[in-house]
């Protein structure tokens, strides 16, 4: 990580919008933009107000005469940017073209193309953001759907940062009693034990909540990872399709078309679904198509959700029982699929035999030259599943993997310092746990132990000569 | 003004650091000279008659182990001794004893005298000279006698500009009517020193014959005694007992009543108070819910009637204190022989030293003690001890001994000091160190014995010792490691008669000895041929065997802490140039110079965005 140079990147996403921006940050922002940029009032940026919109000519590097767009040009100055270095942003238009020549320029004037997060990184050294902030701007950033985009706000907002020092604080204050007490034993009582091994066990179980949150918390960043399984040809492409509301994935009678895995973003109810298709299950497959059934197996395995698909005119067969056993233990919805053919499977024949409880089997079917059937219900369900109950709006869910494993080093010491309770150890061995179970809370939020204790000892006991 | 003598080291101040400063000094080879204001107050315990307690104990232990004097001292004139948290863990068992404070100040002035390159000379040090280069090079006394030095310690204590405050009643003394050093404070500005106000205070001192002790709980010492230095043998005795009363709700009502008298709550006291010690009115206004608040009443010694109160500093007015005292059970016509009072004083910042106690800007010039920030007569012994080790390394052209925080207390007090700085006299806790299951007071020898060897401060006959205790440690682990006690009868009934879970096949005499309760002690009956061991031998092996998973976790934890430790920083960086460190953390590194990562990574206001900025910028060199 370079840390004096100036970045620029392309802050909108590529290729969308009306609007394309980029931003410039580090000491020579304005120097380096000035090269390429002729503000209309013919004023240097220099001489422009922070935070205001200037109507602009961009041109080639070394050549006024070369436009290449005309943009909005806007001055922040440090420290009141978003990184805490002096920034530069040019509002161009949209599109690919006039973004990517800008950019070019700006790279050719002196600026360094950012690498991803470093905007926000510098705000982090900045302290323009604390640790969990500047973590849940990344997640804004990167989220795919509204309510991760929700869960990152509150997360930015302090609200995880709120919870975790809640927590940080009721360790502290029993590390606090068993200080006070050792280090004032005439004055101070320690803690009955009963008494700190339930307050430990109330936080350890809140610690494991937001522990548990964590699988939320990614789907609700990363989407619901969901995998569409089955053999070839039951139109697993042709379900994705509909789901996407495009034609994504190649449709057509011959089985074995879809050889690699197709990757699709959908919405459903706020939340996002990172819909994956892949090679149908066969034996007796081309060495091409192995492969694609090798990931396919590969994806089900790391799946939050797999679409099992069968073909209703076809029955039940053997492969489907044996794909099903192989799905055994995993969130399933089962998809009779082709219910416009004829043939049908009873839901509790599905049931019997594959071993899916009714409740969780949907009848769809894509007819080519009509809308598709049963999908909204296919959603609906998929929604049941995974909002209702485990998604509480208003609540914060973790999204990273240092703040679980974090919380799960704390839970640990927790667990440890419970078992010294139980075995009614001398509590300086239990404080030591303690210790780290706040330490690594203190981790999430960036926050240090010793000197806290020390200050809750004399604001909460009465002691000294 | 004349040049009166030529010394290697000047010691300025006669109290616990400058004590354990010149016999290190003087020990080491290095020609030292002690002054005092007055040779009759060194070694002075102007507050509680005891030394030790929770965490200090460890701190005269470690002080001990490397070849300081404070635990001889202590051992030779103690008059009662517990170990209080003797209950807890064995990490928080911490010696604490009543001293006969006359009989101390003797011991050890008698010690000074004795000791070989070692010269006592009663003085007020006013002013001190530097050479071209910057480095100390003289002090001068009041009397214009100047003394030729390449180094000198600053041990001032509580005395530089020292005011005491009794009510409305306030005048320029030292403690205990000592006079104070009013010049030097301006002097040590002048060269650049930044000095700061602290404050302190302590309880009235009573007749004992005035006291009826039927009203009060006496409390006792400890049948079998723990010395603090390693080297102390033979039987030791109590001699004495303490007393402990409460205040009540007429005692608070008259504080109540009157806060408007006191300096403290009026604002005539600027100086910053101590929140560990604070004064009765202080715990009365604070926790205004407690019903009663204790109070332990001790001796100050054998051959007087004086009676410390501990619990009952104040700064109220005389008449007050006297209504307060009379209020209390026991004391309903106790005689006041010296009234509580509050001391304010000058001390340095002790942001402007390394970690040796030398002074950044200054070089021969070194802080130890209460002029350092602290409190307490222990954590000013163990500074004394680094500053006067230090001084004569520098003088010597060796390597600086610092001890870093999971070494030991010692460590940690001057790490704090120097890296956090602090705004009130600073007293050490156990809370205050991350690796209290490693620094116990048990250990201290294993610790800091070799080191203490190598600097040249303990003896061959004491090292040989120390040798032998470790061979013995290693033998007795080793046997209870090896030896299986079977499901005899015998241990059968021997589980049953303490409550522990029968065992139903052999088990290794360490591994019965880790259930909780099961003792050595307790384990001699099924454990045949024990040999007869030392209790300090015997102590080790169970404390070792015992919480094993614990301190290996703590080890673990320690080895951590020291990969940043040794990642060293090297003394000529320019942090106002680094670019990616915010300005705070600049501002705040340049002026504590940390000499290592680790270092770094604890000043306050660096954060670690800014480490990791800083290991970057390192790498780039």
């Amino acid at each position: 990580m370079k840390l004096h140079d100036t970045i620029t990147a392309i802050a909108t996403p590529i290729g969308s919008g009306g609007i394309a921006i980029l931003r410039i940050s580090g000491t020579d922002a304005e120097f380096i933009v000035q090269k390429i940029v002729q503000t209309k009032n013919k004023k240097p940026l220099c001489a422009l107000e922070s935070h205001k919109l200037t109507l602009s000519d961009i041109h080639l590097l070394g050549d006024p005469s070369v436009l290449i767009d005309e943009a909005l040009v806007a001055v922040m100055r440090a420290p009141h940017s978003y990184t805490g270095e002096d920034v530069v942003e040019i509002n161009c238009h949209g599109g690919f073209l006039a973004a990517d020549r800008i950019l070019e320029q700006l790279i050719k004037a002196g600026a360094r193309l950012a690498e991803a997060g470093e905007f926000t990184r510098r705000a982090f050294i900045n302290g323009k953001t604390d640790l969990t902030g500047a973590e849940a701007t990344m997640d804004i950033i990167q989220s795919h759907s509204g309510l991760g985009l929700q869960n990152a706000a509150g997360t930015a907002a302090g609200k995880l940062a709120k919870k975790i020092n809640g927590l940080r604080d009721e360790i502290l204050a029993i590390a606090a009693h068993i200080s006070a007490a050792t280090d004032y034993p005439d004055e101070v009582d320690e803690p009955a034990s009963g008494q700190v091994y339930n307050t430990l066990a109330g936080i350890l179980q809140d610690m494991q909540q937001l522990i548990d949150g964590f699988s939320t918390g990614r789907m609700l960043k990363d989407g619901i990872h969901t995998v569409i399984v089955g053999k070839p040809n039951v139109g697993k492409s042709s379900v994705l399709n509909a789901l996407a509301r495009a034609e994504r994935a190649i449709v057509t009678d011959i089985p074995g078309t879809t050889r690699d895995v197709i990757e699709e973003y959908i919405q459903i109810r706020g939340a996002s679904l990172r819909l994956l298709d892949t090679a149908g299950i066969r034996e007796n497959a081309d060495a091409v198509e192995q492969i694609g059934i090798a990931r396919a197996k590969e994806n089900m395995q790391k799946a939050d959700l797999c679409l099992f698909v069968i073909d209703v005119s076809e029955g039940i067969s053997k492969e489907d029982i044996a794909i099903a056993k192989e799905l055994d233990g995993k969130e399933i919805i089962l998809i009779l699929n082709k219910t416009d053919k004829a043939g049908e499977i009873s839901l509790t024949e599905a049931e019997k035999y594959l071993g899916i409880p009714k409740e969780d089997i949907v009848k769809t079917a894509t007819p080519k030259d009509a809308p598709p059937i049963g999908i909204e219900q296919l959603e609906e369900r998929i929604a049941q599943k995974f909002l209702t109950g485990k998604f509480t709006p208003g609540e914060v869910y973790i999204t990273g993997q240092r703040q679980k494993d974090s919380l799960c080093k704390g839970a640990d010491s927790i667990r440890r310092a419970m078992d010294s309770a139980g075995n009614a150890m001398p509590y300086d061995l239990l404080f030591i746990d303690l210790e780290d179970a706040a330490a690594a809370l203190g981790e999430i939020t960036g926050e240090t132990v010793q000197e806290e204790i020390i200050e809750q000892v004399f604001s909460r006991f009465c002691v000294g000569k | 003004m004349f040049i009166a003598d030529k010394y290697d080291i000047a010691v300025v101040g006669g109290g616990h650091a400058g004590i354990e400063a010149a016999f290190a000094a003087a020990r080491l080879g290095m020609k030292t000279c002690l002054f005092s204001i007055s040779l009759d107050a060194i070694a002075n315990l102007p507050c509680n008659p005891s030394i030790g307690g929770t965490a200090k104990g460890h701190l005269v232990r470690e002080i001990d182990a490397l070849g300081g004097e404070m635990g001889k001292g202590a051992d030779a004139t103690f008059l009662q001794s517990r170990i209080l948290n003797r209950g807890k863990g064995p990490a928080v068992h911490s010696l604490r004893a009543q001293i006969d404070r006359r009989n101390y100040q003797e011991e050890m002035k008698h010690r000074l005298e004795k000791q070989e390159n070692l010269d006592i000379r009663q003085a007020e040090i006013v002013d001190l000279t530097l050479d071209d280069e910057g480095c100390v090079r003289s002090v001068i006394a009041k009397s214009g006698a100047e003394y030729l030095c390449r180094a000198a310690i600053i041990c001032t204590g509580t005395y530089l500009k020292s005011r005491i405050i009794i009510g409305e009643f306030s005048q320029e003394s030292g403690p205990d009517g000592v006079f104070p050093a009013n010049e030097l404070s301006k002097n040590l500005e002048k060269i650049g020193v930044k000095l700061v106000r602290f404050k302190t205070g302590t309880p009235p001192r009573i007749n004992r014959k005035s006291i009826d002790f039927s009203k009060l709980e006496k409390q006792v010492g400890d049948e079998e005694i723990t010395p603090f230095s390693f080297e102390t043998e033979g039987e030791l005795k109590n001699q004495v007992a303490c007393y402990i009363t409460y205040t009540n709700e007429k005692t608070h009502k008259i504080i109540m009543d009157n806060l408007h008298r006191s300096p403290l709550y009026g604002g005539d006291i600027k100086g910053i108070g101590p929140r560990y010690c604070p004064s009765i009115e202080d715990k009365v206004v604070r926790f205004k819910d407690k019903e009663r608040h204790q109070l332990f009443v001790e001796p100050m010694g054998i051959r007087t009637e004086e009676m410390y109160l501990q619990g009952f500093s104040s700064s109220m007015p005389e008449d007050i204190q006297i209504q307060m005292i009379h209020s209390l059970p026991g004391f309903e016509n106790a005689q006041v022989m010296r009234n509580a009072y509050a001391i304010e004083y000058d001390c340095a910042d002790p942001l402007q030293l390394y970690p040796t106690l030398e002074f950044k800007e200054i070089k021969g010039l070194f802080g130890a003690g209460q002029f350092n920030g602290t409190s307490g007569y222990e954590e000013a012994a163990a500074q004394g001890l680094i500053a006067g080790i230090n001084a004569v390394r520098s003088l010597k052209g060796e390597e600086a001994f610092i001890l870093d925080r999971s070494q030991a207390y010692i460590g940690t007090l001057i790490d704090d000091l120097v890296t956090k700085g602090t705004n009130e006299p600073y007293r050490m806790m156990t809370s205050r160190s991350e690796y209290r299951l490693l620094l116990r007071q048990d250990n201290a020898d294993i610790r800091l014995t070799p080191l203490g060897y190598e600097i040249g401060l303990i003896s061959e006959e004491r090292y040989q010792k120390y040798l032998q205790k470790q061979d013995a440690i290693a033998c007795e682990k080793q046997r209870l490691e090896r030896i299986i006690l079977p499901p005899s009868e015998k241990v059968l009934a021997f589980l049953e008669k303490i409550g522990s879970t029968p065992i139903k096949s052999g088990i290794r005499a360490s591994e019965l000895l880790k259930r909780p309760e099961v003792t050595y002690k307790g384990m001699q009956e099924i454990d045949e041929e024990r040999p007869k061991l030392d209790a300090a031998v015997t102590e080790q092996v169970e404390i070792s065997i015992k919480y094993e998973g614990y301190i290996k976790r703590q080890q673990t934890q320690a080895e951590q802490f020291k990969k940043l430790e040794n990642k060293k920083i090297p003394e000529k960086i320019d942090y106002l140039q680094i670019d990616g460190l915010r300005l705070e953390a600049r501002q705040k590194l340049d002026k504590i110079r940390p000499k290592s990562l680790g270092q770094a990574s604890r000043i306050s206001g660096v954060s670690p965005a800014d480490i990791a900025v800083l290991i970057i910028y390192l790498k780039s060199l």
